[in-house]
């Protein structure tokens, strides 16, 4: 549990220096938004993280056998579901049906590997088990 | 013994136990012992499969895990 803690109070202190760091890079450079805007995100997200974490998972353990089983099966559906849509996307760029630029096809996959794995996670662990 | 009683003697989150009474997860062996031995029962008395597993016709075929 102390563990689970520290984790959480590394993820909270981590967010507030990028948040602060990114907040005051973009007010020192103002020409220069990429930078500050990424750290800041980053930030955020740690942040809110670690904050949901600690509130969410402060009595128990974050992780036991059944979210280490249902997160890896959610991550091989997520990539199955990767699989078939960049096979799709291949044929449907061969037969001149749909033309993508390669920025765009990857960014689509992305999502689509990295959404497809959070339902299938989020749907398992609604179920119970993989079965 | 509450939920979460148990969930932290077996170190497991407390949802985990709420699918295990459901009948819904399939616990690992270990989990199965530890929440029996939590529990001061044996694993059968806790778990229940269903056999529809077919018995072996030849005996010779069956394993011997004791003498």
């Amino acid at each position: 549990m102390r563990e689970t803690n520290q984790r959480n109070l590394s993820r909270i202190i981590t967010g507030m220096l990028m948040g602060v760091s990114g907040l005051v890079y973009v007010i020192m450079t103002p020409g220069e938004m990429m930078i500050g805007t990424i750290l800041l995100v980053a930030g955020i997200t740690f942040l809110l993280s670690g904050i949901i974490r600690h509130t969410k998972f402060d009595t128990g353990p974050e992780s036991d056998e059944r979210s280490k089983k249902i997160g890896a099966y959610g991550l091989s559906y997520g990539w199955l579901t990767g699989l078939f849509f960049m096979f799709v996307l291949f044929w449907l760029d061969y037969l001149n049906i749909v033309r993508l630029g390669t920025q765009i096809a990857l960014a689509l996959s992305i999502v689509v590997l990295a959404l497809s794995a959070r339902f299938y996670q989020m749907y398992l662990f609604r179920k119970g088990d993989i079965e | 013994m509450t939920q979460d009683d148990l969930a932290k003697k077996v170190g497991v989150r407390r949802e985990t136990i709420v699918f295990l009474e459901q009948g819904k997860y399939n616990p690992s062996l270990r989990l199965a012992h530890d929440v029996a031995h939590a529990l001061h029962a044996k694993i059968d008395e806790l778990f229940i499969f269903d056999d529809d597993m077919p018995e072996p016709e030849d005996p010779e075929t069956r394993v011997v895990l004791v003498d």
